[in-house]
């Protein structure tokens, strides 16, 4: 049978310092931030954040020095995008950039290219989105229709991306388009490119979700030019690029944390006076997030040593979105003697954003049965 | 893991299998009793010069996941338990299979001979009771905490239900027994507990695993419909989960287990044996649900591992008892919350 490796992480020597660091940062820069905002976690976008965190150093750590990082480990990294989570900081605009595509430039372009990109990056200056679902391929991620044909010096692309996170707010998208047509080998023939979003024939409209935030959006692509060198990695590797970027994005541990803000103002309204049942709550709620730090820890810790640990990481997605889910259901459920029911605290508003919020997290990133179902094949079981 | 470790694991996973087969064997206290003592597995914490492996709680905690993963019917992980609690109490070791309970009503005195003391209270439940040598436990005396050792033939029966899987779980009253050493001990029924729970957690991570994957190879060879049950995309979906479930207990295991190598690890014990409890009731559901009616007949085994777990979310601790253990650590918890407390506990195990 498949073994699954969560063999526990030991933090490298210097961590307590650097957590320090970024929390005594973010005291200060969260201070006057709302609870509520503080929720939206790695939804929470503010250019201004993005570069006041750039000038710290503790965006695009891991990146080479020559292209503006500082050659940080990855441990260190997660330190510090964990310490960014807890706090409920505002870290949506880079956050796309700093976690894959970043890496994916470091990997797979030409220096020149990176020399362009890359700098302005870890500056906290130019963010990135991604464009892989469209209309009618969300799950079935191969199914894609937007398309590149080769001209002279280039490629022209035709076609449309949907759910783009930041798509209207981003200046650079890496999409994955076919560049032959789809034949029998349906993961052959789809390429990454690097798209100006502000080239000629692109046009983007944003989406407000359910609860009228604009997060996400659409955009199409009329004869969109882009030069050679904007080919990311090799023609036609495009699958198995996209599936190394997938392992970066399904690992971290917003994957776990994208709730925790309530938890954290659940505590702040408790003493320790506190009723059984919240009492319990609260343990119940604290041995499921302390497991999963442990193992998406696991995880930080082998993609450091150069292992992917992919089937591990979606087990972590998939428990974390439940987990996230779950949280603001049994703190409802909770509400009462210890609890507070004011309408008006900052508890009770958290609460119903993540009640409202939650759905969406088993869903991007790739859903709760995509993630079984490779789970399952790692099983045997397909 | 270490190469010692890896050692360590291929030398108990093998032995333990062989041991217990064909699988239902009873085992035996003298002759299987010996084929474990003579590779010394029970002394996994006793110092090299004594003949043991100078091993830490990571290093026990294969022999327990490995104990689970085989249903091995032997009190080897409650000796290991037992043993590591006298020798960091420096008290002497009685031979022979020992394990470890807390009491209730329990008294200690002095002898009126002036040698020693004498012990009165009742031990419920005893894991493997009637057939251990010896027990430690706790007691309170003049508002110290001291931790026992009593010869188990001074316990008087007053009966005790086997558990769920059949394991001897015996009651035994004490009254005024010559105890066999005793050593004072801050908190020592806590550090019993917390221990043995950590020791559960372990063997459940493994009786996890075996049950997935008794679960996956049943689904594989069994067809209907003219297919493998494998096929199926409902039956993919929930062995996934079940899978899921063993991830996070064997890596909350490990974790508990490496902590508890750094000393004061209350937290990370509390946090790993509730959610190695909290996953028995839907991972032994998914596992019998693949299985169909072969999996509940007392000739397949598969009910050697759920019906562990079943015992075991019970033993040193069920889900109510840590859920309000470590509520309270965290509700008590002022500077920074708790996250800033999550963060210094890992982070004190920082590679030196
Ligand atoms: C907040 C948010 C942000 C997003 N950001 C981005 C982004 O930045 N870039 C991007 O490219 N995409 C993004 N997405 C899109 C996301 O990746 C897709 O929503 C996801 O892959 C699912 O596709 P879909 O929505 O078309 O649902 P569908 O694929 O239509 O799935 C609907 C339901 O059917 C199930 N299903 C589908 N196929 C199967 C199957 N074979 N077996 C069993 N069940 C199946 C799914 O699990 C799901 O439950 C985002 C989505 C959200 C909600």
């Amino acid at each position: 049978m498949q073994n699954f490796n969560f063999k526990p992480l030991k933090m490298p020597p210097d961590v307590a310092n650097l957590r320090r660091a970024v929390r005594s940062f973010l005291d200060a820069e969260l201070a006057e931030m709302k609870a509520v905002d503080k929720a939206q976690s790695w939804a929470g976008y503010s250019a201004d954040f993005s570069r006041k965190l750039a000038v710290k150093g503790w965006v695009g750590m891991t990146w080479p020095k020559a292209l503006g990082g500082s050659e940080a480990s990855a441990l260190h990294r997660y330190v510090v995008i964990e310490e960014l989570l807890a706090a409920g900081a505002p870290v949506a605009a880079h956050w796309i950039a700093d976690r894959q595509s970043g890496t994916l430039l470091v990997r797979y372009a030409s220096e020149a290219v990176q020399q362009r990109f890359v700098p302005a990056m870890a500056r906290g200056e130019m963010f990135f989105c991604i464009g892989m679902s469209e209309p009618n391929s969300g799950s079935d991620l191969a199914s894609i229709k937007t398309k590149a044909h080769r001209v002279d010096g280039g490629w022209v692309i035709n076609g449309s991306k949907l759910w783009t996170t930041n798509a209207h707010r981003s200046q650079i998208m890496i999409a994955l388009v076919r560049t032959t047509p789809q034949g029998k080998a349906r993961h052959a023939g789809l390429s990454q490119f690097i798209i100006d979003l502000s080239s000629d024939g692109v046009k983007i409209n944003s989406i407000a979700d359910h609860l009228g935030a604009r997060h996400f959006g659409e955009i199409f692509f009329d004869n969109v030019f882009v030069s050679d060198d904007m080919l990311l990695g090799a023609e036609g590797d495009g699958w198995s690029q996209v599936n190394s970027e997938l392992a970066l994005e399904r690992s971290g541990p917003e994957r776990y944390l994208s709730s925790y803000r309530l938890f954290a103002e659940l505590l702040e309204s408790l003493d320790d006076e506190c009723d059984d049942a919240t009492t319990q709550t609260v343990g119940e709620i604290t041995a499921d997030l302390w497991t999963l730090r442990q193992m998406s820890m696991s995880i930080a810790g082998q993609l450091a040593e150069g292992s992917e640990p992919s089937l591990e990481a979606s087990m972590v997605k998939d428990l974390g979105a439940c987990f996230e889910q779950n949280l603001p259901h049994s703190v409802q459920a909770g509400i009462g003697a210890s609890i507070p029911s004011d309408r008006d605290s900052d508890l009770s508003e958290t609460l119903s954003y993540l009640l409202m919020a939650s759905p969406a997290f088993s869903l991007r990133g790739g859903t709760r049965e995509i993630l079984r179902g490779i789970i399952a094949r790692g099983l045997g079981l397909k | 893991m270490t190469q010692q470790q890896q050692l360590l694991e291929e030398t108990v996973s093998g032995l333990f299998a062989e041991m217990v087969a064909p699988m239902g064997r009873e085992l035996d206290i003298d002759s299987d009793w010996k084929t474990l003592t003579q590779l010394g597995i029970h002394n996994i914490f006793v110092s090299e010069e004594e003949g043991g492996f100078a091993g830490s709680w990571q290093d026990a905690r294969i022999v327990f996941y490995h104990a689970g993963r085989n249903a091995l019917a032997l009190p080897i992980c409650e000796t290991i338990v037992a043993k590591k609690l006298l020798l960091d109490a420096k008290i002497k070791i009685p031979s022979g299979p020992l394990t470890l309970a807390t009491a209730v009503d329990s008294r200690l005195e002095p002898c009126a001979d002036g040698d020693g003391y004498a012990f009165s209270g009742s031990l419920k439940a005893v894991a493997w009771g009637r057939i251990s040598s010896a027990i430690v436990t706790a007691c309170q005396h003049d508002d110290n905490d001291y931790l026992l050792v009593l010869s188990s033939a001074d316990g008087v029966s007053s009966g005790g239900r086997a558990n769920e899987a059949g394991e001897p779980r015996d009651n035994l009253d004490f009254n005024g027994a010559k105890v066999l050493a005793v050593s004072q001990l801050d908190d020592a029924e806590k550090e019993l507990w917390g221990k043995a729970a950590l020791m559960r957690t372990a063997q459940m991570s493994g009786a996890l695993d075996a049950a997935l994957e008794m679960s996956v190879a049943h689904v594989k060879g069994r067809e209907q419909f003219g297919r493998p049950l494998a096929k199926f995309q409902a039956i993919q979906q929930q062995l996934a989960m079940l899978a899921e479930e063993c991830a996070a207990v064997n890596c909350a295991a490990q974790a508990a287990a490496l902590a508890e190598d750094f000393g004061n690890s209350r937290f990370e014990i509390a946090a790993a044996k509730l959610r190695a409890n909290r996953s028995v009731g839907s991972s032994t559901s998914i596992a019998h649900q693949v299985h169909g009616a072969i999996g509940v007949t007392g000739e397949y085994n598969l009910h050697r591992f759920t019906q562990r777990l079943w015992a075991w979310r019970s033993e040193f601790g069920n889900d109510r008892f840590w859920a309000e253990d470590l509520g309270r650590q965290v509700l008590a918890v002022k500077d920074g919350g708790l996250w800033a407390h999550m963060t210094a506990l890992s982070d004190k195990h920082a590679e030196q």
